[in-house]
């Protein structure tokens, strides 16, 4: 099965090149459908550690993302909408249904969204493929981390959404409840926790935003709970209960960009074959960002973000980036991250035997087309 | 004093005056709103309210780019043309939301309306034509 996806893979990685270098500069309308997408690859390297891939010493192209999404609405008021999502992550292929859905608004105030559904974990997280809106190659490394995204892309299930007048501003909200699919077995997240089952199980959650408070300042807070983690992590077979509260503000003034984000997790563990008591982590990330797209084609920004984890110290990472568009639809970008830490080193399953330095760099290079 | 209270005032109104005449929102001759509230045309452009008052779908078509784009854009959603851009491409590649149809000029804008009922567009006011039926926005 895993085979046949990364064949599948590989051939869709041909189609939307092409398609996208045909018609660069729109999205393509077949009959009423409007049809999005996006490809995009990235090249990391890193003096001393392997990370994200075999960065070691050695230019890896760790990751190459392909997207491709059709929407209609119909007269009724009835959207339907999928997304596929087909990419190679350090060494690991996959093809997903990234979302499918169907979508009825009553009114502005209320609607239901029903099928695959993209996670709403801070206010970023459902955008973490789409390097397009922003500076930066990636979002903050260790908040939003690209090996754990299995972990929280999307669930299936229903959303109740609606967006609510509230003075100069508006207030947008979001309850869910649902399924997440099981994590394959190969994947770098799975390598990374040194396990052989994840099943996630039920999800649910809340996201509320308030925007324009004043001219351009939003703020919000999520709550993301799975509350019975099947996790089979070498003899022991663990039930999990897993729970993440997010604080976010974003303020837009002009061509800056400032954001801040503050993270915190809970997971309570019992194994459930050997008689060990219940064990309890914590883990808290937060960071600050800016970003100044400098003229219509040029934008630079700067992160300083902090990771703090109960079992394993601290990580820190300042990042620096710049984003150049060589089209309207052609951007190349270029980051740096200065390290402090090595607590998240091992996180996607990269080998780093003796790993002891805590400051080390990280340079990403990547490019990619939209239509 | 009294002179540059009045001079402040005359320029104000001038102003305001000015950014309300600067765009006209047009819809189909049948259907569609007679006003909209400047909340609601926020929320339309926003991707966040979808159906007339009055009932039926909201068909959004916005200018490619231009001077009259930038200038509802910002004015009406409180960000730029790149900026209104990227939050309805974070739309799509989310699947909430089906884009607004871009169309060239005004031209285009007013041909497109006044065959398409249910939709929402703007035209400087110059522009506007027998074909299409002008929004109020209050």
């Amino acid at each position: 099965m895993q085979y046949a996806k990364q064949v599948i893979c590989r051939h869709l990685l041909a189609g939307p090149f092409a398609f996208a270098l045909a018609f660069p500069t729109r999205a393509a309308e077949m009959g009423t459908v409007a049809i999005h997408g996006s490809v995009s690859t990235t090249a990391a390297y890193s003096p001393e550690y392997n990370y994200l891939g075999d960065t070691k010493d050695s230019v890896d192209l760790n990751q190459t993302e392909i997207t491709v999404n059709g929407t209609h609405r119909f007269e009724n008021g009835l959207k339907v909408a999928a997304q596929l999502y087909a990419y190679d992550f350090s060494g690991y292929e996959d093809l997903t249904v990234d979302f499918a859905n169907a979508d009825y608004s009553f009114r502005r105030e209320a609607g239901v969204r029903v099928g695959r559904n993209k996670l709403s974990i801070g206010f970023y997280n459902e955008v973490q493929d789409l390097d397009q809106i922003r500076i930066f190659a990636s979002l903050p490394l260790n908040f939003y981390q690209r090996s754990s995204r299995s972990f929280g892309a999307n669930f299936d299930g229903a959303s109740f959404y609606g967006n609510v007048g509230v003075g100069n501003g508006s207030v947008d909200y979001q309850v869910y409840y649902g399924d997440m699919q099981p994590i394959d077995p190969d994947a770098p997240f799975m390598k990374g926790l040194g396990a052989s089952k994840l099943d996630i199980n039920t999800t649910y959650g809340a996201a509320l935003a308030w925007n324009n408070i004043i001219d351009g300042l939003r703020v919000g807070v999520t709550y993301f709970k799975l509350p019975e983690i099947d996790l089979n992590s070498g003899p022991a077979i663990s039930t999990i209960d897993y729970q993440t509260q997010v604080a976010s503000v974003e303020y837009t003034r002009d061509r800056w960009i400032f954001a801040a984000e503050y993270k915190h997790i809970e997971t309570d563990s019992q194994v459930q074959n050997f008689p060990l008591p219940p064990s309890h982590g914590e883990e808290d990330h937060s960071y600050v960002q800016v970003t100044y797209q400098a003229t219509d084609t040029f934008g630079i920004g700067a992160y300083y973000a902090y990771s703090d984890y109960s079992t394993k110290g601290a990580d820190k990472d300042t990042a620096l980036a710049a984003s150049y568009a060589l089209q309207s639809w052609w951007l190349v970008k270029a980051e740096v991250h200065f390290m402090d830490g090595i607590g998240n080193l091992g996180h996607s399953g990269d080998s780093n035997p003796g790993a002891t330095d805590e400051t080390w760099t990280y340079f990403v290079l990547k490019t990619g087309i939209s239509f | 004093m009294k002179r540059i209270f009045i001079l402040l005032t005359l320029a104000l109104g001038f102003a305001v005056f000015s950014r309300a005449e600067d765009a006209a929102f047009i819809t189909h001759p049948q259907g569609g709103d007679a006003s909209l509230s400047t909340g609601d045309l926020k929320a339309v452009l926003l991707g966040n309210k979808t159906k007339w008052n009055s009932g039926g779908l909201i068909k959004l078509v916005v200018l490619e780019s231009g001077p009259l784009h930038e200038q509802v854009i910002q004015d009406r959603t409180q960000r730029s043309a790149d900026q209104f851009d990227k939050f309805w491409k974070k739309l799509v590649f989310t699947g909430k939301g089906v884009p607004p149809t871009q169309v060239a000029d005004e031209a285009a804008m007013l041909a497109f309306v006044a065959k398409t009922p249910g939709a929402l567009g703007y035209v400087s006011p110059a522009a506007v034509t027998a074909q299409v039926k002008v929004v109020e926005i209050h």
